[in-house]
């Protein structure tokens, strides 16, 4: 007999802290680690089977006794890779139990067929004393129906005499079309307390017929040699089935002695080989402290090599803690020396532990106790005859060692895509009774975010699309990764942010349209260790420019305005598109007309927009109101299309030239200036102030432009010096009162020095001329 | 430490210091009774039993019964004062509702429970308090609780 220690040791305590997960401040360490409670149901669920569907690693089932609801069992299933889950209870179906009106049910076990099936092992039982039915049940939709379990019994119990089927685990061999295998252990009757096994070829398919049972435990002497064979579990390689459970000869209590046997298959359970001594152990049995245990055995094989690995518990450590061992066979008869799997250092208890090999890796999860709470942990090490493991603990927070029931054995399986999916029973803070909870151990964690592409650029109004792309340490693909983008910079983006998570490619496209013109900047945040606060390395920005559009509209500035006659005015274009964004370069064209417009000097111009804005200046010569019009030149073809799709807005503006205030002085003189086609003769003579006063008397005598032109008014006299400046109206051969204007100077003698310009509001520009004949005079 | 293996002659010895002089020991106490644990695995229906007196005592050979018969108290099984014992047996041997009396190895009843039902499968258990009242509740007996064994037949030491 040996004394448990529970007691609080310090030491454990220091050690245990070098275990704990510690938050990711930047990518997710290696193998990351993530715990989930699979379902916050009231009562208490505990006993945890959990598998993965081998085609699809988001796949993932659970099971687990449920008590306080119908006593019977909960399952749990994942499609998102085992982080969020739906649960229900398995249904009774029109299974009964002989004997008794129970339909308390205990000890799951899951499997998945080769499509997504989830096949479901349990037992139907009374009370104390009371039989119990063994069964399958099978979903193939996720748990909306499941199969009668009595159309899925694998050993009925019996009343008289009273057998109890129990501790049972299931395999599905998908190898072999589905067959399902199930090993456990009868309380009574012929093969009382003996691991026995059954089979259903070809799974639901073609319905469940279970065959009678096969005894596997042929050991000793009697009908059972008096030892309680229990505990019994599974693994499959190539062709090859392994069965493992316990012997307990001497007693099962804390401390009894026990053997791990082994037994194989080769022909799908047809018959199976004499049992093998895989190890021998001192049974961990914390019933005492509340929370029974049993040194059962957990058997998983590397599909690689073969090699086969048993975990149990026992007092084989160092001290007198309870410990994890393990041992493996590449034959299933020769078998190596126990290693440690736990890492503690000697003085606490780890316990019921579950294994799965896969991806080349040992994965063992069991409980450790430092005597005041309750962690589950994982150790792994690389599939090897004398491994090394690294222990690490998956449970978030403890379990107080008062909760209670744990459960007769945990879960493990890991998936194809490198994340191990343990199971255990929780009753932390917060949790009502105990839990099943999972983790996410992901030995391919996601490390790197990227948000294509970099830069891109588009018309206002358009649509952009950014892409982040999230991928694991070997460079997979990662699904279900939360996104979130945010858009920061001009305008008004739509939408401004988005969040998801990625999809099976490991993808996430956020869309987005802007109408105002600059630079949006993406900032795209994977969260991938999933903790909700975004750390280094999780980010990555991207930008998006937006140009704008084609020309909408086109203002000019000022719109109307008043100068006097030879200033400067200068107009401004201001080219929009429809949202308002000031236009990439395009040229704009001006246009002026009326009193200045006519003479053609200047009447024209052209410049390209900076900023969306574009001037024109000219000089007004002529008295008078100007329309000043531009338009943008969006193909540049030197024309205005008005169609609004040809994108050529046209604006307008109006200018009204005023006369110059007069001054003193007096201007005479006449006789003849060339045209181009001839010649014309004049003859003026004009004041200032005071009193504005004079007259010209001009005739065109060419052949191309001939007239008479007659001054009736002087509105305006301003003389500089010997130059001068003359407005007024005129007749032109006796008809209409046209503007005219007299530039005249006196460059001394002879008088052909001297320059006449005469200007008419017909158009009519002599041009500056000097005179061919006679002179001018000032005064 | 192995308790377990203490000598067949160290347990007489024992034995006739508790009872050689006519004298009848403290009577130990059950404290506790797990009538319907949470499934049928065998050794999950047990009793805890307490040595209240401030001598040692031997439950070696003891038999406790239940509504499902007679079982012998595997020896040795020697409880210090104050030391705990929680017994099982490798098959079921409690009903959901029921009593267990404990007879020394005079067949004198010693110490008994009040019939008590256990009305779900699950891990609580029923607890004697210290004025005697029962009740219903989870425990954690703490460390140093000795195993002990129920067997159907007693062996030859008894």
């Amino acid at each position: 007999m040996r004394f448990r220690s529970f007691g609080l040791i310090v030491a454990a305590l220091a050690t245990a802290s070098t275990f704990l997960v510690l938050p990711a401040a930047a990518t997710p360490p290696t193998p990351f680690v993530k715990d989930f409670d699979m379902g916050a149901i009231s009562g208490g669920q505990r006993e945890e089977s959990i598998a993965v569907d081998p085609s699809n690693p988001d796949h993932v089932a659970a099971g687990a006794n449920e008590r306080g609801i119908g006593s019977t069992q909960t399952w749990y299933i994942s499609t998102d890779g085992g982080r969020t889950f739906t649960n229900g209870i398995l249904p009774n179906g029109t299974l009964t139990v002989p004997g008794t009106t129970s339909t308390n049910m205990s000890d799951p076990s899951l499997d998945f067929g080769s499509n997504g099936e989830i096949y479901y092992s349990a037992l139907m039982h009374g009370g104390t004393g009371e039989p119990c039915s063994l069964f399958v049940s099978e979903t193939a939709n996720d748990g909306t129906t499941w199969t009668d379990p009595a159309n899925g019994i694998v050993a009925a119990g019996t009343a008289s005499p009273t057998v109890c089927q129990d501790k049972e685990m299931i395999a599905v061999d998908r190898g072999n079309n589905d067959n399902v295998y199930v090993a456990w252990t009868p309380g009574g009757g012929a093969n009382d307390q003996l691991v026995v096994f059954s089979r259903d070829l070809n799974g639901v398919s073609d319905g469940f017929s279970f065959s009678g049972q096969t005894v596997v435990s042929t050991l000793g002497a009697g009908l059972n040699a008096g030892c309680l064979n229990q505990g019994a579990d599974f693994a499959i390689a190539g062709s090859t089935i392994y069965l493992a459970w316990t012997s307990f000869c001497s007693g099962f209590s804390d401390n009894d002695p026990g053997t791990v046997y082994v037994s194989r298959s080769t022909n799908q359970g047809g018959s199976w080989s004499a049992p093998v001594a895989a190890a021998t152990l001192d049974n961990v049995d914390f019933t005492a402290a509340g929370y029974r245990s049993r040194s059962f055995p957990s058997i998983s094989a590397d599909s690689a090599t073969g090699r086969v690995f048993v975990v149990y518990g026992d007092y084989a450590g160092s001290g007198t803690d309870a410990d994890v061992m393990v041992v493996s066979s590449t034959n299933g008869t020769s078998w190596t020396s126990p290693i440690r799997v736990n890492q503690d250092s000697g003085t606490t208890n780890q316990w019921m532990p579950w294994i799965d090999v896969g991806n080349n890796r040992i994965h063992v999860v069991f409980y450790s106790d430092n005597g005041g709470s309750i962690n589950a942990h994982v150790a792994y090490g690389a599939v090897s005859a004398s491994p090394s493991f690294t222990d690490i603990t998956v449970s978030s927070a403890s379990t107080p060692t008062s909760s209670g029931f744990l459960g007769d054995y945990n879960g493990a399986f890991v998936g194809s895509d490198d994340v191990l999916h343990p199971a255990w029973a929780d009753a932390r803070t917060g949790v009502s009774g105990t839990d099943a909870f999972t983790a996410r151990v992901d030995f391919s964690p996601p490390q790197t975010v990227t948000a294509t592409p970099a830069s891109q650029t588009h018309v206002v109004a358009d649509t952009a699309t950014v892409t982040a792309h999230v991928t694991g340490l070997n460079g997979e693909n990662e699904h279900f990764i939360p996104v979130s983008f945010t858009v920061t910079g001009v305008g008004s983006p739509t939408p401004a942010s988005a969040s998801g998570q990625t999809g099976a490619a490991g993808t996430m496209a956020f869309s987005f349209t802007n109408t105002t013109s600059g630079t949006n900047t993406v900032h795209v945040w994977a969260d991938l260790d999933e903790n909700g606060t975004e750390d280094a390395g999780e980010t990555v920005d991207v930008t998006v420019t937006w140009q704008p559009g084609p020309p909408a509209s086109l203002t000019l500035t000022p719109a109307t305005d008043t100068n006097t006659v030879d200033d400067t005015h200068t107009v401004t274009a201001d080219v929009r598109d429809q949202y308002g964004n000031a236009v990439a370069p395009v040229t704009v064209r001006f246009t002026v007309g009326g009193a200045n417009g006519v003479l053609g000097l200047p009447t024209s111009g052209s410049a390209t927009t900076s900023g969306g804005l574009a001037s024109f200046s000219y000089v007004g010569t002529m008295p008078g109101n100007d329309t000043i019009t531009a338009f943008a030149d969006y193909d540049g073809n030197g024309s205005r299309n008005a169609n609004p799709a040809a994108h050529e807005p046209q604006g307008t503006a109006a200018k009204i030239w005023n006369l110059p205030a007069s001054t003193t002085g007096a201007f005479n003189g006449g006789t003849k200036i060339l045209r181009p086609t001839g010649f014309a003769t004049f003859g003026l003579s004009f004041t200032g102030l005071p009193v504005l006063g004079g007259n010209l008397d001009y005739t065109d005598h060419s052949t191309a432009t001939p007239r008479h032109v007659v001054s009736v008014t002087v509105d305006a006299y301003v003389q500089t010096g010997t130059t001068a400046k003359i407005f007024g109206t005129a007749t032109i051969d006796g008809l209409g009162s046209f503007v005219y204007r007299l530039d005249l100077v006196d460059n001394g003698e002879p008088g052909t020095l001297d320059t006449f310009r005469l200007r008419l509001s017909d158009g009519y520009d002599t041009g500056v001329r000097t005179l061919a004949k006679g002179n001018l005079q000032a005064h | 430490m192995t308790v377990r293996r203490i000598s067949v002659a160290a347990a007489a010895v024992a034995l006739v210091a508790l009872t050689g002089m006519g004298k009848t020991s403290v009577a130990p106490r059950i404290v506790a009774v797990e009538l319907q644990p949470e499934d049928p695995s065998p050794g999950g229906e047990f009793i805890v039993v307490t040595n209240p007196g401030t001598a040692a005592l031997d439950l070696g050979c003891w038999r406790v019964a239940s509504s499902t018969g007679m079982l012998v108290v595997a020896p040795p099984l020697r409880l210090a004062p104050g030391a705990v014992t929680l017994l099982s047996a490798r098959t079921s041997w409690l009903r959901q509702t029921d009593r267990v009396r404990l007879f020394d190895t005079k067949r004198r009843l010693r110490v008994a429970t009040p019939t008590l039902t256990d009305p779900a499968a699950d891990d609580r258990v029923w607890l004697r308090e210290a004025d005697g009242s029962w009740h219903l509740a989870r425990k954690s007996f703490g460390k140093g609780v000795i195993t002990g064994h129920l067997v159907t037949r007693a062996s030859s030491r008894c």
